[in-house]
């Protein structure tokens, strides 16, 4: 099961509780802090391939401008390919 | 393996720490040591893909890697990671693998024997030494590009070597030296923690180089609107997702960033607003041609680029021409231009390096923190191996050249080669290499850590039409080149090996193999002492040294050669360490010191020059050029530009025209087309293409063109649209979900082998740098209808 931890980024510390509510609504993602304009998400997944439909869903929240990926486990993922 | 429940939580943890280390990175804020699981090993690494540069932390359990962290210790990234370098563990795993070597019999690669592909490869060499070539990397580890650059230049009395950063920083290094007198940025990442202002000339950081975006865009968004306003200005031909964040976004007609530059130098002068101390002191102009000029015959030559003249060739506005020059003319601002590929792909594209130092050295803004000019580098190692190490073909270590008989000297002497062993003549660079090559001018090449069968512009006329020579290529997957081999090498990757990049701000970085490669798959070093040993053992001249020992020969810190053409004495050995002390020698006394091999394994890296204090302790340079931050300026001189090649310390001002591309759209043709990467990929998708997560949101190349364009043709997204040009044609869906390009331009992505936009782009190139533009060219467009 992929671990993974994100920081997310929104223009302004009013956005962030609208944010952190639509995050949560995403299946797979949990935000585990919001600090001013940046929330922490944690995102637990089944497979390496539901992550990337996390970061497109997380992306495509209203007034998300960034997301950064700081840790990254995957050790029973499997093998990868084409 | 499925996690346990307490295991879990603990990754969890762990992930969360990490997470809030990373968040406070830029805070005085005291946290906690991030834990991490001690079930697996970690060690340090910089990232494989981009030329940031970022600090990655390897997780390895059961002889496999299985996390990654962006490494909190890192100075450039701070515990953060872009998607690629998230997934840099993944790129290891892909299931096709090349595991073993290939030769190409009746037509089919075959399984071989490394005895037997080793000696092919030896054989095909001793054929034609002279008529052989290597084809290199600025993903080539510091040891891999320097021992293959000794190989040929110090063993084949050839200089037929270069490396794919011909094709995307040759341009930022001429503009360097034509300059400076010597390569590579003066400034650092750090000022951009220290600058106000931040210009993009057509670079899209925000996917190509996200975390020195954030790095920036952080402090920006932190500062509000508290005065001076921190500004971006993005000076680009298309929107993309940097161009959200800019306060003022720039679009000019591809090509006229020539007289852009040139508009904000004739405002500075003609308003009197330049930093005259400082030009005074420390600059000097020259004309076009070369001959020395005075300020008044440079103010004279700009009076073709007045905010008037130069807002009807370019399409900016006179407004932001002029806003462009008040930033300059601002004494307080301190100001940051960066670019990358969009101004270095530019068939002036030593010009435009030069025009934009032009505007910080008349501004005074540089060498001073937060106030410098910035080319940032697309691979990992494109400074550290291919500037550094010379690999091109022009070059020797340590910004030393083969036309110089001073510098083939100290490079015969270290290598303890014969006199006369390094040739004097500048091999073929990229352009010519692959011209020849086709042309059969070349027998043979050796492709390493690279892909031109999908890279190199205008394909069918230089790559894969005409193909008459002999191709080994060493790589991990398959590729676009490898099914044109003739022999198939397969290589080990990132931590499965040692090894050592450096990246765009000087910084040298080591790391460690903590994971075997898969199957027979083996080192690019070790292939290059094994093909080196094999033509001495043949007896071939070249791989001797004036004793008569092997030329590539390592050795033990007792000084006894080991066998190191053996893989498994190579393997147990650290033939890094040897290599790179070996290296290093080159490089002490010529401004670009490096510490021993043994000093960068304890460290997230250090900038060159670094320098040993008399405490014992190596000590790197942020800056160069700048007093009390690097040795080699003298006291008293403030900024001291040290390379000029005339002795006088002083950068050139250039009066470069602006000059109209070869090729223009036109009534055949009526579109400008654009090429480039995107945030999931990375270069020709070799790696990236087999992580799924990136492949499946980025699975096939695209168009993009502004919405008008595509109404005027009738297509909706998704749509085939075909592009042609006077070279090829290709087929591609309209998307535009992403960017948008500018009326009359389209924007088409490089990473995907199986649509070759390098089929339709122009292979003209800059006469100085050599580097071709893909950044625009003419085509039509039009919608494939059923």
């Amino acid at each position: 099961m992929p671990i993974s931890s994100l920081i997310v980024s929104v223009p302004l510390p009013d956005h962030a509780p609208m944010a952190a509510k639509a995050v949560n609504a995403i299946k797979g993602a949990h935000v585990e802090l919001v600090e001013a304009n940046r929330l922490i998400v944690l995102t637990e997944t089944s497979d390496r391939s539901e992550d990337q439909q996390i970061w497109d869903a997380i992306g495509n929240i209203d007034h998300v401008g960034k997301i950064e990926l700081v840790y990254h486990n995957f050790e029973d993922s499997g093998e990868t390919s084409r | 393996m499925k996690l346990e429940q307490s295991r879990r939580e603990f990754i969890r943890n762990a992930a969360l720490a990490a997470a809030v280390t990373a968040m406070h990175r830029d805070s005085n804020t005291a946290h906690a040591a991030v834990e991490l699981p001690d079930s697996l090993t970690w060690s340090k690494a910089p990232c494989r893909f981009c030329g940031t540069g970022c600090g990655v932390m390897v997780g390895v359990e059961n002889k496999k890697v299985v996390a990654v962290q962006g490494d909190p210790e890192s100075p450039v990234n701070r515990g953060l990671l872009c998607a690629k370098g998230y997934h840099a563990g993944a790129a290891l795993y892909g299931d096709d693998r090349l595991t073993h070597p290939m030769i190409r019999k009746d037509g089919k690669l075959q399984k071989v024997s490394w005895d037997e592909a080793i000696n092919a490869v030896a054989d095909a060499v001793i054929a034609n030494p002279t008529e052989f070539a290597i084809y290199g990397s600025g993903q080539w580890t510091i040891p891999e590009g320097y021992v293959s650059m000794k190989f040929l230049k110090g063993g084949l009395n050839s200089n037929h070597i270069d490396p794919n950063a011909r094709l995307c920083m040759a341009s930022a290094a001429t503009g360097f030296i034509t300059t400076f007198g010597v390569d590579e940025p003066s400034g650092c990442y750090d000022d951009l923690d220290e600058c106000d202002t931040v210009i993009t000339w057509g670079n899209n950081w925000a996917e190509m180089h996200p975390v020195l975006f954030s790095r920036f865009i952080d402090r920006k968004q932190a500062a509000g609107s508290t005065f001076p306003k921190m500004l971006y200005v993005d000076l680009a031909t298309r929107w993309t997702r940097s161009s959200e964040f800019a306060d003022h976004y720039i679009a000019f007609t591809p090509q006229t960033d020539l007289a852009i530059a040139n508009c904000i130098c004739y405002q500075l002068i003609e308003n009197d607003t330049y930093d005259k101390a400082f030009v005074d002191a420390n600059t000097r102009f020259k004309a076009n041609d070369g001959s020395d000029i005075g300020i008044e015959e440079y103010r004279a030559f700009l009076q073709d680029y007045t905010p008037e003249a130069v807002s009807k060739l370019s399409g900016v506005s006179e407004g932001h021409l002029k806003l462009l020059a008040s930033l300059f003319a601002d004494p307080n601002r301190k100001i940051v231009s960066l670019w990358c590929m969009g101004m270095n792909q530019h068939t002036r594209g030593t010009w435009i390096n030069n025009l934009v130092y032009n505007v910080h050295l008349l501004a005074g803004k540089i060498g001073k923190p937060g106030s410098t000019p910035f080319s940032l580098t697309g691979q990992p190692s494109a400074c550290g191996t291919c500037r550094e190490v010379g690999t091109f073909a022009h070059g020797l270590p340590g910004g030393r050249l083969v036309a110089n008989p001073e510098h083939r000297a100290e490079c015969e002497n270290v290598w303890n080669t014969p006199v006369g062993a390094i040739n004097e003549t500048p091999g073929y660079h990229t352009m010519a290499m692959f011209k020849a090559f086709n042309e059969g001018a070349l027998k043979s090449m050796w492709v390493q850590v690279s892909n031109p069968g999908q890279s190199i512009p205008n394909l069918n006329n230089n790559m894969n039409n005409a193909k008459k020579g002999f191709l080994v290529v060493s790589d991990i997957y398959p590729t676009a080149t490898t099914v044109l081999a003739d022999i198939v090498l397969p290589s080990a990757m990132w931590v499965e090996k040692n090894g050592i990049f450096g990246n765009s701000e000087r910084r040298t970085q080591q790391w460690f193999r903590v994971v075997s490669p898969p199957g027979e798959a083996r080192d690019d070093v070790w292939q290059v002492l094994a093909v080196a040993r094999r033509m001495y053992e043949k007896g071939f001249e070249g791989m001797k040294d004036r004793d008569g020992n092997f030329l590539l020969a390592i050795r033990d810190d007792d000084g006894n050669e080991i066998e190191a053409w053996d893989w498994e004495v190579f393997k147990k050995s650290n033939v890094d360490r040897q290599l790179f002390n070996e290296y290093r020698q080159l490089t002490v006394k010529k401004h670009k010191d490096l510490p021993p091999y043994d000093v960068l394994t304890e460290e997230r890296g250090l900038r060159w020059p670094v320098i040993e204090h008399s405490d014992g302790t190596w000590v790197e340079t942020k800056r160069r050029f700048v007093e009390g931050e690097d040795p080699y300026v003298k006291a008293g001189t403030g900024v001291q530009f040290y390379g000029a090649q005339a002795g006088d310390d002083r950068a050139i001002i250039w009066a470069r025209p602006y000059e109209a591309p070869p090729e223009v759209p036109d009534d055949e043709y009526p579109f400008w087309l654009c090429t480039g990467r995107v945030l999931e990929h990375w270069h020709t998708g070799t790696m990236t293409g087999r992580i799924p997560q990136l492949h499946n949101a980025m699975p096939r190349a695209y168009v993009e063109m502004h919405p008008a364009d595509a109404s005027a043709l009738d297509a909706k997204a998704g749509d085939p649209i075909r592009i042609a040009s006077r070279r090829g044609s290709i087929t591609l869906p309209l998307f535009n979900g992403r960017a948008k390009p500018q009326r009359g331009a389209i924007f088409v992505p490089f990473f995907d082998e199986t649509k070759l936009i390098n089929e339709v782009t122009l292979d003209e190139y800059c006469p100085i740098s050599k580097e071709p533009d893909y950044k625009k060219c003419a085509v039509r467009v039009e919608k494939v209808r059923a």
